[in-house]
């Protein structure tokens, strides 16, 4: 074959001998959490969860990667309320996220699934007032789930103790480590004791994250998925190609028009562009909200609970939505710019379709962006077809 | 049965070489039944990921069909686009006595075949690649893929 090359490189593969456990009942989880897992409607674990809770719960340090939506957040929730000790009101456990809505919806699934427990769980993220972070802090909690600079700010004033903190969880854990929130994560991890243990959860982990991880863990179990493995089948992926940039507003105007939309996202690539795009829209009478970082955490906490309740039904986001969020009504994701590199393509496509769902991505190309598409396309040896007129 | 003992060989190449080194998606059928699959980036240092299986004469004879009635035996590529710096594409045939080996650019959408010197042609390789894609990518993920949930 023509491309093909000899290189015998190091390669991280899935660790050998990793038995999947077919039930929850068989994880020797005790059975007050195990109740949590039942009520929060599992029937049974999927097959990363088969994998990786085991091994988490038995204090080895995992790192887990699986396709988006099926069930690694909770994963982590059920790990946290499995491990802490309840009688003791210290921090054992420490979550971080990317986002801060990640990590108060990960603090609520620790709540949601330890509600047999009484575990405490804190959502410990910026944009929140200080003060209410330090009161719950020093009156004690069991697990803290938080972004990096939040958190590291609670350690630095000594409100949040890390002592006691035995299992340090990385969700979205190539973001964490990517060049703008390394040095924050290394900042917290400082501060911990140094035999944690460490959990690393991610759709997406490029190998150079891999060979990061050689650095702060220690003979981790590995769970890992190729690239081409990585989309899901239940996600219908298509391309519209609208040649130049103007005409993708008409081009979303018609499918508005078409389609039967349960609840959509539409991704921008700036925050800019999701403030133009909303103006527009609205200025041509369609009904949408949005979402992105430069927003008020006020204005954000709403539009995420009218969202969640669907009491909105499109949402023009940026990138801050692309990972972990739960919204299992969305069926439609909409890139209205192509994302910046393939990780984000899985990520933003993967809020659709959640656990085993069905969903539909619709990506707008302009043609100086048909290279990168067809290069997402290649790396996760999917196919995105375009879009059929007929498509409802 | 005439068609099953006739000689078969195809492959399809698709790639370019840019800051991630040399980036491809490849396959090859041959007559044995062997498929072979080959998705190479150096992207944030990925390696190279190959994969094999082997395929029954029933999927291998499928194989053939879609290439006889996709007609492109009767189509050269004298007219169609130079491989270019965005990239190359390559489609290599045997099939009974015939044998084609074409070499073409990337192609983004149907608009590129369209304005293309052979949009006719060019179509048809284009819709038979986007088929050849489809079963490898279905019966690879078959093979190697599990449901996640």
């Amino acid at each position: 074959m023509e491309g093909t090359l000899d290189e015998e490189n190091l390669v991280f593969e899935t660790t050998k001998g990793i038995k999947p456990i077919k039930s929850f009942d068989d994880m020797g989880m005790n059975d007050k959490v195990l109740r949590g897992v039942y009520d929060y409607g599992y029937k049974k674990p999927s097959e990363i969860q088969q994998r990786a809770l085991v091994p988490i719960l038995k204090g080895r340090d995992v790192i887990a990667q699986a396709q988006s939506g099926t069930g690694k957040t909770s994963m982590i929730a059920i790990s946290v309320c499995q491990i802490v000790n309840i009688s003791s009101r210290k921090v054992q456990v420490l979550v971080l996220s990317p986002s801060r809505e990640l990590a108060s919806q990960t603090e609520k699934t620790i709540q949601a699934i330890g509600a047999h427990t009484n575990i405490q769980a804190h959502a410990c993220i910026g944009g929140k007032s200080i003060g209410e972070d330090i009161k719950k802090l020093e009156r004690g909690v069991h697990a803290v789930s938080g972004t990096p600079g939040r958190v590291y700010d609670m350690i630095k004033r000594g409100s949040l103790q890390t002592k006691a903190v035995k299992l340090l969880v990385l969700d979205e854990s190539d973001e964490m480590l990517s060049k703008g929130l390394k040095d924050q994560i290394y900042d917290v991890y400082r501060a911990l004791p140094h035999d944690i243990q460490v959990c690393l959860i991610s759709a997406t982990l490029p190998q150079e994250i891999l060979e990061m991880t050689e650095k702060f863990m220690t003979d981790p179990v590995r769970i890992l998925v190729k690239p081409d493995e990585l989309t899901l089948e239940g996600i219908k992926q298509y391309y519209v190609d609208v040649d130049k940039e103007e005409w993708k507003f008409d081009t979303l105007c018609d499918l508005y028009g078409r389609l039967t939309i349960n609840q959509a996202i539409i991704f921008c690539n700036t925050r800019q562009k999701v403030d133009w795009l909303t103006e527009k829209m609205r200025s041509s009478n369609f009904i949408v909200s949005s979402m992105h970082g430069d927003k008020r955490q006020k204005e954000r906490d709403d539009i995420m609970n009218q969202f969640r309740s669907f009491k909105s039904r499109v949402l023009i986001a940026s990138d801050v939505w692309a990972r972990g969020i739960d919204v299992q009504t969305v069926s439609h994701v909409i890139n209205y710019d192509i994302p910046n590199n393939p990780e984000l393509y899985i990520h933003r496509i993967g809020r659709a379709g959640r656990f085993g769902r069905e969903g539909v991505a619709i990506n707008f190309v302009k043609s100086s962006d048909m290279k990168d598409l067809k290069d997402i396309e290649r790396h996760y040896g999917t196919k995105i077809r375009e879009m059929p007129a007929d498509l409802v | 049965a005439a068609e099953e003992a006739t000689e078969f060989y195809l492959r399809y190449y698709v790639g370019h070489k840019g800051k991630f080194g040399h980036e491809f998606l490849e396959f090859e059928f041959r007559e044995d039944g062997k498929l072979r699959y080959a998705n190479n980036s150096n992207y944030k240092n990925d390696t190279i990921i190959r994969k094999e299986v082997f395929l029954t004469p029933a999927v291998l004879k499928e194989c053939k069909r879609i290439v006889s009635e996709s007609e492109i035996l009767k189509e050269d590529d004298n007219n169609w686009p130079e491989p270019d710096r965005v990239g190359k594409q390559e489609l290599e045939i045997v099939l009974g006595n015939e044998h084609i080996s074409f070499a073409t650019s990337k192609i983004g959408s149907l608009v590129d075949c369209q304005s293309s010197n052979d949009p006719e042609g060019l179509r048809i390789f284009y819709y038979l690649v986007q088929d050849l894609k489809c079963l490898v990518f279905s019966l690879i993920s078959l093979h190697f893929k599990i449901k996640p949930i």
